[in-house]
């Protein structure tokens, strides 16, 4: 689509921002696609990005992780911001399935990673305020406790039960709501 | 951080250790009774429902309550008069009161309450108001999604998701900050319906779709934005300030003339009109459309905006096109979708008319239903024989 092409003559056009991990690596990336972090868009509001912008919370290997998300997703969003009526624009959709399916495919393959990076990645997008990975990796999290019993969803994420017997029976008594 | 990448295995709960908007996030992703159960893992998830942003309750068809004759048992025994939706009404108020229990100073708003009935009843009418209210409450600055259906599948068949039905405004309601209203199967009298309308002052998307008692609406006060009448078979007439107006949608039946007023100069960018009338398509009901259409049209051409027409005819089945979408579509129409294009004599009449008369089309996307490829290949060639405007991007799917 021509609004797409537009979005990354923008984006190609647009300044670079260096991000520097916790353990020192710089990543260049653009604008367009920094800003699909709330926190980094709001230090490039306020100007504070000359010279880098520090992320004490995040490894370079997540930082790569988070940022190979942030360029997929970058385009879809340029992608949308070039229509200018997203409902009922059912030719535009029809186009954009294709690419959709695409980005589909890149997240199912993104979240193949063990849990420790899983929950990396969730503190990150948390810490960088990234909402559409938040909810990619929440998901995921919420996925595989689903349908799972309380004893199991312990054993499967080394959770100490460290309540008492009265404290469940009260706690029993309280959710009493949540069971059938 | 990066020492702990290997220690998952080892035993570190690293769950537990997110934040408690995180773990919220989580859980809002699960049925709400499983995540209301989450507080039995350990003490740190003992109050992690406050941080729980999304409720959603779907009532399920339980044949031993929902049963006529119990219910008639209910109605007429019944000493408590109580509904006969009591279990489910129970449910709904044990996750709403454990959170507030479970409230501290850091609860996280209300985004999403999710409540759908099998089949509502007047005696439900005061929780409901209540519940409600407290959602109204607990959301925060951000949006908040309420969606009650009261009913299980009134909405008429292409039923589309709903985001605000809701049958039983409080008597004197007011939504200050909806902006997008969506009534779906509403059997009240259109009396509530224009209150809830009334109430939400800064409303600018407002969709009624299946709401059979619907019949006057009167939209005057605000400008909207986007306006969906979808099979509200007795709407007698709608008025509307259209000066802001860029979308409009309609289903249903062809309506008589006078259904819609228009207020101000709207500049439609999107107009999808879908008819579903299955036999009836006559002479009659086509001067209808295109007068429907016209209004649009009319309006348009002091814009510059291009009209876009979406068409989705479901059947035609008579020949008397003379001639439909008249000479408003000559200039305007820039975009044409036919969906379930399956080539009977009325629809290739309106494809052929359209088509050949729609000088500045830019699109063109035809959907087919499932048929062979030849017949698709054949009716494509037609269709591209048809198209006057040779520049068009066509699309056949």
């Amino acid at each position: 689509m021509a609004s797409a092409g537009s979005g990354d003559e923008k984006a190609a056009a647009a300044a670079m921002i260096t991000l520097i991990s916790s353990d020192n690596e710089k990543f260049e990336v653009t604008e367009a696609t920094a800003t699909l972090s709330q926190t980094i868009r709001h230090m490039i509001e306020d100007g504070c990005t000359d010279g880098g912008v520090p992320l004490p919370n995040v490894t370079s290997k997540i930082l790569a992780r988070v940022i190979e998300y942030c360029k997929k997703h970058a385009t879809a969003a340029a992608g949308e911001e070039g229509s200018s009526s997203s409902f009922s624009d059912a030719a535009f959709l029809e186009v954009d399935r294709a690419f959709l399916e695409e980005l589909e495919e890149f997240d199912d393959a993104f979240l193949e990673v063990d849990r420790a990076t899983l929950f990396d990645l969730i503190l990150a997008a948390n810490y960088l305020d990234i909402k559409g990975l938040l909810n990619l990796t929440c998901q995921k999290v919420a996925d595989s406790v689903k349908g799972k019993t309380p004893e199991q969803i312990r054993e499967m994420y080394n959770i100490v039960n460290d309540l008492t017997p009265e404290e469940e029976a009260e706690i029993r008594r309280e959710t009493q709501w949540a069971f059938e | 951080m990066a020492s702990v990448g290997r220690q998952d295995a080892a035993g570190e709960d690293r769950l537990s250790g997110l934040p408690d908007k995180t773990l919220g996030h989580i859980l809002s992703f699960l049925p709400t009774m499983e995540a209301g159960r989450a507080a039995m893992l350990s003490s740190r998830w003992r109050d992690i429902f406050a941080s729980v942003h999304t409720i959603s309750y779907v009532e399920l068809y339980d044949p031993n309550t929902m049963d006529t004759d119990t219910r008639s048992t209910f109605y007429f025994d019944s000493e408590e008069r109580r509904s006969t939706n009591g279990n489910f009404l129970d449910k709904v108020n044990g996750a709403l009161l454990c959170r507030r229990r479970c409230a501290g100073p850091e609860t996280t708003p209300l985004r999403v309450f999710h409540v759908f009935f099998q089949d509502y009843h007047n005696w439900d009418r005061p929780m409901v108001d209540r519940w409600v209210a407290y959602a109204l409450q607990q959301a925060g600055d951000e949006e908040l999604h309420l969606d009650l259906r009261l009913h299980a599948g009134v909405a008429c068949k292409c039923g589309r998701s709903a985001e605000d039905d809701s049958l039983v405004p409080p008597e004197d309601i007011s939504l200050p900050a909806v902006e997008a209203l969506h009534l779906t199967g509403v059997r009240n009298p259109g009396a509530t319906i224009q209150r809830l309308i009334s109430g939400c002052p800064r409303l600018v998307d407002l969709t009624l779709e299946g709401c059979p008692e619907a019949r006057r609406v009167s939209v005057l006060d605000k400008r909207l934005r986007r306006l969906s009448l979808r099979c509200c078979q007795n709407l007698e007439s709608v008025a509307v300030d259209a000066s802001a107006l860029v979308a409009f949608d309609y289903r249903g039946t062809v309506p008589p003339d006078t259904l819609l007023t228009l207020h101000g100069t709207p500049r439609i960018s999107s107009c999808t009109v879908e008819f579903c009338d299955r036999k009836l398509f006559g002479e009659d009901d086509l001067v209808r459309v295109r007068k429907l259409l016209d209004k649009f049209a009319d309006a348009a051409s002091s814009s510059k905006d291009d009209l876009e027409g979406d068409m989705v005819m479901v059947t035609t089945t008579t020949d008397a096109m003379a001639d439909f979408p008249a000479q408003c579509l000559r200039h305007r129409l820039g975009e044409f979708n036919l969906v379930h294009y399956g080539g009977d004599e009325a629809q290739r009449k309106v494809a052929e008319m359209v088509l050949g008369k729609a000088l500045v089309l830019q699109k063109l996307c035809v959907v087919f239903p499932k048929a062979s490829l030849a017949l698709q290949t054949s009716l494509m060639s037609q269709i591209k024989g048809w198209v006057v405007n040779k520049s068009a991007k066509m699309m056949f799917l």
